[in-house]
């Protein structure tokens, strides 16, 4: 059975004279939380892009469930952007309406009910809503795809610790346990618990790709405290 | 998937469009009335200009009616210009770009929902200032009923085409080749537009100048070959004619040729827009 969901094979990905990520080697398998950590700058947001054909790679192969980049990996990612992404005159239920009629594996009774436990009206607009409830609604469209594979790019970065608290809650009781969820951050002590797998991104280099249990019983330390060692300034 | 794209640009579109329509159609009635009103006034007046009350304020409402109207048919064409250039550059370059571009569709399925909608609108517009002329001018005639009873009277119209058969005999033709014309040089000016946004998007920043240097540029190449290419027909006419029927093979040649043009045209710039967006694409 090949359980190996995304393989990247000596991917390149340079803009003009700056290299974001270079020479990445790795594989991800199904049904794991994913951490992608690094500082700013580290060619995230970059990998995140490349998987849900945002960018094109300079060089190198990337293939989700064995495919290239195109339409069909497109069906299975499910993607949260580290911004507004959908028009503010969409109505909640055509928001719901959207995704159903571009993805056959979103669920409406689902976002229906995130939509309801969130306090949103289906007649509500985007529009009228808050910055953080707009980011809710997003990741309510999001998370209730049957997705093999989720993209999350910073979905905790610039909330409150209460909103924290409710999107991982979201991420973790809807996620398809089949799948594999990518969360990318710099803010990891809120996001460890929740991860099987860490990958320490630093200059467009994987320095370290481990489960969190190997991290914890090899260093006999937190992610966040390997975190900090490794990308510790002027050490 | 196409489908599904073009009912939700049209419905992003209308949103703005549907309301202008609805205000030029509705003042196009009240300035008709206003035009209307006291047609016959004048006539049956003793004194030949009228001072009363009543005619200045009718005179005032003519003039505030007759500048809304123009206001408005002029929000019309830049309203319908400027959504065209925002659909497509908010719509897909910036921020709802990550959607868009994440869905699992082709770019060239992106690209040609944008420009089937932009078509259909512009139309669109194109027929409401139509109807509002019409009912202008049916407003400023003295007896709109019987100049629109004999607009719909069959008889005239085919005196109309029996006359035009005579004259023109291959009208039908030409009708048809202008019309064509009229579609494919569309679609080539939307899609030198779209194109021009593609290539400025290219650039690190300031995109939206070099989308304006990238149209500037790309009209100056396609007026330099349309002028190149008008130099060789006219010497071409030089020779022929001294043919019977010169003109009329002229105006056909001349026709079709810029059909062939434009979809030249169109699909040039269709394969820059879709190249750049496939294989370039760098949203912000």
């Amino acid at each position: 059975m090949n359980n190996i969901l995304v393989s990247a094979r000596s991917l390149t990905k340079t803009y003009q004279h700056i290299t974001a990520l270079n020479n990445i080697n790795l594989e991800i398998g199904s049904g794991k939380i994913v951490g992608l950590l690094g500082p700013n700058g580290s060619g995230k947001t970059t990998f995140i892009k490349l998987l849900c054909g945002l960018l094109q790679p300079t060089s190198g192969v990337l293939t989700v469930d064995g495919k290239n980049i195109g339409t069909q990996t497109k069906s299975v990612i499910s993607y949260l952007p580290d911004r507004m992404f959908i028009a503010d005159w969409f109505k909640a239920c055509d928001l719901m309406e959207f995704f159903a009629d571009f993805y056959s594996d979103f669920d409406k009774n689902k976002a229906m009910e995130m939509l309801a436990a969130l306090g949103i009206a289906p007649n509500d607009k985007i529009k009228t809503m808050s910055k953080g409830t707009k980011e809710k609604i997003q990741l309510a469209m999001i998370m209730s795809r049957k997705a093999k594979l989720y993209l999350l790019d910073e979905p905790i970065a610039g909330v409150d610790p209460a909103a924290r608290d409710f999107i991982l809650n979201t991420i973790l009781t809807n996620y398809n346990e089949e799948g594999t969820v990518i969360i990318s951050t710099h803010l990891i002590s809120d996001i460890e618990r929740v991860l099987d797998e860490a990958i320490f991104l630093q200059n467009g280099n994987i320095v370290r790709y481990d489960t969190v249990d190997n991290i914890r019983e090899q260093e006999g330390k937190s992610v966040d405290q390997l975190f900090r060692e490794i990308f510790a300034y002027g050490m | 998937m196409l489908r599904k794209l073009c009912k939700y640009e049209f419905r992003s579109i209308s949103r703005t469009l549907i309301p202008i329509y609805i205000a030029v159609i509705a003042l196009s009635i009240l300035t008709a009335i206003s035009f209307s009103i006291n047609k016959e006034y004048k006539l049956s007046s003793y004194y030949p200009v009228d001072m009363s009350l009543g005619y200045t304020l009718h005179g005032l409402f003519k003039g505030v009616m007759s500048f809304a109207y123009f206001a408005v048919m002029v929000a019309l064409f830049v309203l319908t210009a400027v959504i065209i250039l925002q659909r497509f550059y908010k719509g897909l370059l910036c921020d709802e770009g990550y959607l868009m571009f994440t869905l699992p569709v082709k770019p060239w399925q992106l690209i040609t929902s944008k420009g089937i909608t932009a078509f259909v609108m512009s139309i669109l517009s194109c027929i409401v200032s139509c109807i509002s002329i019409f009912i202008l001018i049916m407003g400023a005639l003295p007896y709109p009923l019987k100049t629109l009873a004999e607009f719909f009277n069959f008889e005239n119209w085919s005196m109309f085409f029996t006359r035009l058969n005579e004259v023109v005999p291959m009208w039908g033709i030409y009708l048809f080749e202008f019309i064509i014309l009229v579609i494919v040089g569309s679609f080539a000016s939307l899609y030198q537009i779209y194109a021009s946004m593609a290539i400025g998007h290219l650039a690190k920043k300031n995109r939206i100048l070099m989308s304006v240097v990238a149209y500037i540029a790309t009209s100056m190449v396609l007026s330099f070959i349309g002028g190149i290419f008008g130099v060789f027909s006219a010497f071409s006419i030089q020779n022929s004619i001294y043919y019977i029927n010169a003109g009329e093979v002229f105006l056909h040649a001349l026709l079709i040729f810029s059909v062939v043009i434009s979809i030249i045209e169109f699909v040039v710039f269709f394969i820059i827009t879709e190249r750049i967006l496939s294989k370039k694409l760098n949203l912000e």
